[in-house]
């Protein structure tokens, strides 16, 4: 009689562990609901652990290297952000020059779209997506979506960065990436041809626009160096205003002589932007659009690698302290009061809705 | 498996198998300081063992071994070895005495390093080397030539081939009398190294070829021995060394145009002289090395360099029957060239003074004691004493017992402490990294008739202190001393050999515990990491070897277990444990008047898919066949190469 009680008991046990296993669709780790957020790990480079985490908000549910669980392998090497579009999600990942594409609800694997050479960032029109790329000494890549397959190569300036898609014309921030740069490259989309590029300083990282005239352009600015690579002083990061129309530089704002911001997040109202994030830069700070000044405190004093918003007008920072462990979201309300901290993957730099 | 390793057998000393150990009358003048190490747990390949694996490089003859962390980027990639929970730069690789540890970044990539060059390899794990200077916190690693003398003229030329195009070629070409030993090598190897494998890093997990895999190597030792009169000793070494990779992509990339090109000219003169109460040994070599990088994709191209001038003294004093004093005198120059080392305009140079002590005493056959002191003038200021001291009971019946203490540390590299660029900058300020270690060995060791067993454990407690960690602040990747790693473990080995009439059978195996772990962070370090295990340092090892010869033929398997290895300094992920199996075949013959050798190694025969390091794919199952002949007529066998 024992051992019968133990045969069931075992069956039981197997039974229930066959029932715990994940499926091959992902649908009984990931809930199926509206809202959710992906947020884009970098992991260790060369150590091909980045990774996706996904946020459910409403039901404040966190799940970490999402992906992996789901498709049984990891993204690659440094992800470098996520897009989503419709029901599908765009993994740009840098080191490994690909970009995963994978359903937005169950992160199912479905395809991947190679010889797109360092991954940056994405934005698109209907089916025409368009990639930065460090690669190839600075190229914009498009894709068509539908087929998921590079249609032309666009060379812009070093290193390019975020985008901007106004009407028919691309702006895209050309960084330096490994060496140096000042421009934005205005790109027609119609024909892929580059309209301009314009000079806006040391740097340019991110742009966001206030309508559909008028954009605000973050620089960096950069450490200089002597020959001998000693630090000889800085060129301030700036606020540049432009016009979207003209393609006109309208003002400029000094904003740090030594401090080097990377990242805009542009409120939900779009009355002001928080700039943060990058390497070493500490604080998150508010600009007022309309008044065109900052505040002269930061509204966070953390240090974040990467910023972001969503559609409630949170704003999200993440720090990631060694690139050998886990980093972490805060979430914080529109007056950046902090609301929660999440520990995600390794190296988060931002994220998507 | 592990578990039934505990059980029923124990650090491999198969390596000390008399059987193997060819005892040269000779008298070598770059070796001999290994005499201080002060610990029992060493490893010791003779040139016969070395033989076994001589068209290979040196991560292939210890990657199998338990207690040696072998790290492998990919199939013939960079390879580099720590010991003791340790990085690559915790291991000093000594050639003839001589430290080969590049002073740009403290590592040696093994898999550069042709076995045909050497005879003799001493492993010796923990601080026990602590006579050696700078670098040998965690073990060190010992490459010696040996000469012979008396035997005339004898050449040898073998081949190889492999899978994924592997082709291996080279030459020997010696001529001794009684005072004159002379050797000539040269050899040339390239791969194509295309193999298939599943890529489970991609989309749909496709089946494909490795790329960008290809490699070129060759290069020339010469060496001479000669001796002046019956007192006295010259020895000469040169070592021109060229390597051509192409770099592959990671599991997780589709395409790869990195390539590298690393050229080494390596050059060594030493003199001794043999007296009856004293020996004086002098040395001087000069180290020159280049590493060309190049990623077309990025438009990436660079260049470092490093030159090193060594000038070594050794005092011996012979006391009683076997005692033995040494006073010695190092001195070691470093200069490193690249854009990104130029600081202030000027390549960084280092000069290093350094005085050690060694004495060895035996009190009868059971009972002796090794114990060193070294102490270094770098950079302006005295480096804290360190030092080694092992005692030793042996045969107290069938047991050894040995106990060690030492103090080791290693000196910022050139990068650790001038690299600038916009991205990283070096940290003048930094002080040395130090090791304070302890271990116990036990070993008994059982003969009869034509049998033998040994069996044997070390335990083993080392702490590091002001550990060299690369941490973002303000923006800039800088090192600074902050991590502290506690290690602890034990080793256990078994050997059993039976000869019976032409047959030897040998049985061996071996299992380590390393405990690795962080006790202290850096500033900006996740607090989760505190207690967690190093990255890349597998808790278990263990390997099987079983091997019979008859006559002249000689099959083996080993087995070799690697226990997962966490990724994350959190200890969340890590690679999979894996158990690898190779097979080895050797015959040798005396075919038209000369003596051949055919070697045939099947690796990975069960065809497992395993993956040392995150995001590198490695073969399935592949071999490599090669043919030796040596040409010498009037040769005959000495025991010890049959």
């Amino acid at each position: 009689m024992r051992s019968k009680i133990s045969l069931v008991i075992i069956i039981a046990g197997i039974l229930g562990f066959a029932a715990c296993k994940k499926d091959n669709n992902g649908t009984k780790i990931l809930p199926n609901t509206s809202e959710v957020l992906y947020i884009s790990n970098e992991g260790a480079f060369g150590f091909g652990n980045a990774s996706l985490s996904v946020y459910y908000p409403k039901e404040d549910r966190l799940i970490n290297q999402a992906f992996e669980q789901v498709n049984n392998r990891s993204l690659g090497d440094v992800l470098q952000s996520v897009y989503r579009y419709k029901d599908k999600i765009y993994c740009l990942v840098n080191a490994s020059s690909k970009i995963e594409v994978a359903q937005a609800n169950s992160l199912k694997e479905l395809a991947v779209i190679k010889n797109v050479v360092m991954p940056r960032y994405m934005s698109n029109e209907g089916n025409r997506a368009y990639v930065s790329c460090w690669g190839n000494k600075g190229e914009i890549v498009a894709l068509d979506l539908s087929t998921n397959t590079i249609v032309k190569r666009i060379a812009v300036g070093n290193g390019p960065e975020h985008l901007l898609l106004n009407k028919q014309n691309l702006f895209v921030c050309n960084s330096g990436g490994f060496k140096t740069d000042s421009t934005l490259s205005i790109i027609d989309i119609n024909n892929g041809i580059l309209k301009k590029t314009l000079y806006v300083g040391d740097a340019p990282m991110d742009i966001v626009s206030m309508g559909d005239s008028i954009a605000f352009v973050l620089c960096r600015g950069k450490i200089l160096y002597d020959a001998s690579w000693n630090v000889i002083g800085h060129s301030s990061s700036k606020l540049v205003k432009i016009s979207l129309i003209d393609f006109k530089i309208l003002k400029s704002f000094p904003l740090f002589a030594k401090q080097h911001p990377a990242e805009l997040v542009l409120s939900k109202d779009k009355q002001s932007v928080y700039i943060g994030g990058g390497y070493g830069f500490a604080g998150l700070y508010r600009f007022d659009l309309n008044r065109e000044q900052m505040d002269s405190l930061p509204v966070s004093t953390k240090s974040f690698y990467g910023i972001a918003g969503d559609c409630h007008g949170n704003i999200y920072g993440f720090e990631s302290p060694d690139f050998t462990s886990a980093g972490s979201m805060t979430i914080m309300n529109p007056q950046a009061v902090i609301i929660k901290v999440k520990t995600v993957g390794i190296g988060p730099n931002g994220m998507c809705y | 498996m592990l578990v039934l390793l505990l059980i029923i057998r124990t650090t491999l000393w198969a390596q000390k198998l008399p059987e193997d150990t060819l005892v040269l009358q000779r008298v070598d003048i770059v070796a001999n300081r290994l005499v201080y190490a002060s610990s029992n747990d060493n490893i010791h390949f003779d040139k016969s063992m070395i033989n076994q694996y001589y068209t290979g490089e040196l991560n292939t003859i210890l990657t199998p071994l338990a207690g040696i962390n072998i790290k492998t980027y990919g199939f013939n990639g960079m390879s580099n070895v720590g010991m003791r929970g340790t990085n690559a730069n915790h291991t000093a690789i000594l050639w003839n005495g001589i430290n080969l540890q590049d002073p740009l970044n403290g590592g040696f990539n093994l898999s550069l390093f042709p076995l045909f060059l050497v005879d003799d390899i001493q492993v010796h794990k923990g601080g026990s080397s602590a006579l050696f200077g700078s670098g040998a916190m965690g073990g060190s690693i010992h490459l010696s030539n040996k000469p012979s003398f008396n035997k005339g003229l004898e050449t040898s030329l073998h081949s190889a081939m492999g899978s994924f195009g592997q082709y291996k070629f080279g030459s020997a070409i010696k001529y001794s009398n009684t005072k004159l030993s002379s050797l000539l090598k040269l050899y040339y190897s390239t791969a194509k190294n295309n193999f298939p494998f599943i890529n489970t890093q991609q989309f749909a997990h496709p089946k494909q070829f490795q790329k960008n895999a290809e490699q070129l190597q060759y290069g020339v030792l010469q060496e001479n021995t000669f001796f002046l009169n019956k007192n006295q000793q010259m020895k000469t070494f040169l070592w021109w060394q060229n390597s051509h990779q192409n770099i592959p992509p990671q599991m997780s990339k589709f395409v790869s145009k990195k390539q590298q090109e690393n050229k080494s000219l390596r050059t060594q003169l030493a003199w001794g002289y043999f007296g009856k109460k004293y020996r004086v040994n002098i040395r001087n070599a000069t180290l020159f090395s280049s590493l060309l990088y190049q990623d077309s994709e990025i438009n990436l191209k660079s260049k470092h360099s490093s030159i090193s001038n060594i000038t070594e003294l050794e005092f011996i004093r012979k006391f009683r029957r076997r005692d033995q004093l040494m006073l010695g005198f190092n001195n070691r120059y470093e200069e490193g060239k690249s854009k990104q080392l130029q600081y202030n305009g000027v390549n960084p140079t280092v000069n290093a003074a350094a005085l050690f002590l060694a004495y060895s005493s035996f009190w009868g056959d059971k009972f002796s004691v090794k114990a060193s002191l070294r102490n270094e003038y770098v950079r302006n200021a005295t480096t804290p004493l360190t030092y080694a001291l092992g005692i030793n009971w042996n045969n107290i019946g069938n047991f050894d017992f040995n106990i060690n203490l030492s103090k080791n540390y290693r000196i910022p590299t050139f990068n650790d402490l001038y690299w600038v660029d916009g991205m990283a900058k070096g940290n003048p300020l930094l002080k040395d990294e130090s090791s304070l270690g302890e271990e116990l060995n036990i070993a008994y060791k059982r003969k009869w008739n034509k049998q033998k067993f040994n069996i044997g454990t070390t335990v083993f407690n080392t702490n590091y202190s002001n550990l060299i960690q690369w941490i973002p602040v303000e923006g800039i990747w800088s090192p600074y001393n902050k991590k502290e790693v506690w290690a602890r473990g034990l080793e256990l080995s078994a050997l059993y050999v039976h000869d019976f009439k032409k047959w030897q059978f040998l049985w061996q195996a071996a299992y380590s515990y390393t405990h690795s772990t962080i006790e202290k962070i850096g500033d900006n370090e996740s607090l989760e990491n505190i207690h967690k295990q190093l990255i890349l340092v597998p808790l278990h090892q263990g390997d099987v070897i079983l091997k019979l010869s008859y006559k002249n033929i000689m099959v083996n398997y080993n087995q070799q277990i690697e226990g997962q290895r966490y990724t994350r300094s959190d200890n969340l992920s890590a690679l999979k444990a894996y158990s690898l199996a190779n097979i080895g075949l050797m015959w040798k013959a005396k075919i038209w008047n000369q003596r051949w050798q055919f070697l045939f190694h099947w690796n990975n025969i069960w065809n497992q898919v395993y993956h040392p390091m995150p995001d590198y794919a490695m073969p399935l199952g592949n071999y490599e066949f090669s043919l030796r002949v040596f040409f010498n007529n009037n040769h005959k066998l000495t025991a010890n190469e049959k």
